[in-house]
């Protein structure tokens, strides 16, 4: 009897120091992966999670609030201890955020906010606002305060689009010589953005700027302006840092872009899960990060 | 029958130059107001013009550039994540032109009364936390409105008889990322300028 009771202590013994040992699992659920901003992001918080020692999972969420729903349902489950979380809506997200706060499962956000000041443990932001104020100065400095012009702007419904529009016309509006002369949505997409470039270029043969909600729709607007052979007329402006968009900016095709740093996102909110899982339960509610602006005379240090 | 019709028109246009509204609503709305301006006042008085991290500029230069880890740390500020600092300034220096809003000065430095735009003053103040507000949409309020009361108001004021020649004082803020290293000179959104 003592061998038997002395076998199932070391039985339960093993079993509890099993589950002490388990380290904690991160959950990184991004947007959408078919952009390729969003797989630096992703698997830049997947790399960090891991480098600090903990399990890491990727799951893509294909702009689809139903799907990024379903991986919430199942990584809740599955007995996730953080959520590294770019959200595909501002509003439609908060409830997914909310149901992992209920299971006690700590949310930090990377580069989408969402529309609440109390959901997500906290919010690591690219500062859209400010990156495009600079980019709003340099439009103005290079359009020397007059001229016609238009705007492409990111999806209806996200923050990002909004912040980066109203910090570009909260300088550009101050000058009453500079004329917009449209604004559409492209989507955050090169061939959206590209069509629409086209329909802008035809409605309004007197364009002379286009700003752009980010650089892969900044692509597309110069593929568009490129073909109808305007690249000396309109200059273009984008957002996000693209390699491509840089190299462009240093042949001196394109004008300026604001660089984002999503690898710094992924690894402060990496790093805010583990003083998380270490005790540490207060954070501020938002961290913006800083945005380069990328142009002519700054080119070279990107 | 006109006398009617008379009174008529007078209480129409009566009840249409009354706008009830719940004392309540009100001081809900003109404390948010009330609040920017408070906050405004306080970063450029205490946070700028009285604080005593304000730097004389050759001094503020010779610091970044010996050791620009220590003179952030001592000097410098920044809300968020980012490479550079801001820091606040203080100089004394001649006009040697004025173009498009930017006043060049003969130590090589410049004022950019123009597009004071940005973080520069607000987050050198040291005034401004991030706790204190709940949204992003919220912190850059405060900030265009700090900024437009320079641009838009104290700024231009101050650069009223102020000319090509002129010898003048400055109090501002700036900018200053590593790759900026080794500076020479440097362009300051301002907070004050005296001749």
């Amino acid at each position: 009897m003592k061998y038997i009771i002395f076998f199932l202590g070391l039985f339960l013994a093993g079993c509890s120091s099993k589950e002490s040992t388990e380290k904690p699992k991160i959950a990184v659920v991004i947007s959408t992966l078919n952009n390729p901003w969003f797989v630096v992001l992703g698997e830049s918080a997947v790399q960090q999670a891991e480098k600090l020692g903990y399990e890491a999972k990727l799951f893509d969420s294909q702009n689809n609030p139903a799907v990024e729903s379903d991986h919430f349902e199942n990584l809740i489950s599955s007995g996730f201890d953080a959520i590294l979380f770019n959200p595909t809506d501002a509003d439609g997200s908060i409830a997914n955020i909310l149901k992992a706060k209920e299971a006690g499962i700590p949310v930090f956000c990377m580069d989408r906010e969402v529309n609440s000041n109390d959901a997500a443990t906290s919010q690591i932001l690219s500062d859209n606002y400010t990156g495009c104020v600079a980019i709003g100065v340099e439009f103005v400095k290079q359009l020397h305060g007059k001229g016609n012009y238009v705007e492409i702007l990111g999806l209806a419904g996200d923050n990002n689009t909004y912040a980066r529009s109203n910090g570009f016309h909260t300088v550009v509006d101050k000058f009453k010589d500079l004329k917009l002369l449209g604004q559409q949505n492209g989507d955050f997409d090169r061939n959206k953005a590209m069509e629409v470039m086209e329909s802008m270029m035809q409605a309004n043969p007197s364009i002379q700027g286009v700003f752009c909600g980010n650089d892969a729709m900044a692509l597309g607007a110069f593929q568009a302006i490129q073909s109808a052979g305007k690249s000396d007329q309109i200059k273009v402006f984008g957002f996000d840092g693209a390699d491509e968009v840089v190299q462009k900016i240093k042949e001196g095709k394109m004008v300026a872009t604001g660089m984002q740093y999503p690898k710094i996102m992924a690894k402060t909110a990496a790093a805010f899960a583990v003083e998380y899982f270490k005790g540490r339960k207060k954070f501020p509610q938002h961290i913006p990060v800083g945005v380069n602006l990328v142009n002519a005379k700054t080119a070279k240090h990107f | 029958m006109k006398k009617g019709i008379g009174i008529l028109i007078l209480l129409v246009l009566g009840y249409n130059s009354i706008y009830l509204e719940k004392l309540s609503t009100r001081q809900q709305r003109d404390v948010g107001v009330l609040d920017f301006i408070t906050r405004v006042d306080s970063i450029l008085l205490q946070g700028v013009l009285n604080n005593p991290l304000l730097t004389e500029e050759q001094q503020l230069i010779k610091q970044l550039n010996n050791n620009l880890i220590n003179a952030q740390k001592q000097l410098g500020n920044r809300l968020g994540i980012g490479e550079s600092a801001y820091y606040l300034v203080k100089g004394k220096a001649r006009i040697t032109s004025i173009q498009e809003g930017f006043v060049q000065l003969d130590n090589g430095s410049g004022l950019d009364t123009q597009f004071i735009f940005g973080n520069e003053v607000r987050d050198a103040s040291r005034m401004v936390n991030l706790e204190d507000f709940k949204s992003q949409k919220d912190l850059n309020a405060l900030t265009e409105a700090l900024n437009k009361r320079l641009r838009e108001t104290k700024i231009p004021k101050e650069m009223q008889g102020i000319h090509v020649g002129d010898e003048i004082t400055y109090v501002g803020a700036c900018e200053v990322a590593p790759r900026d290293l080794p500076l020479k000179s440097l362009t300051i959104y301002p907070v004050e300028i005296k001749h």
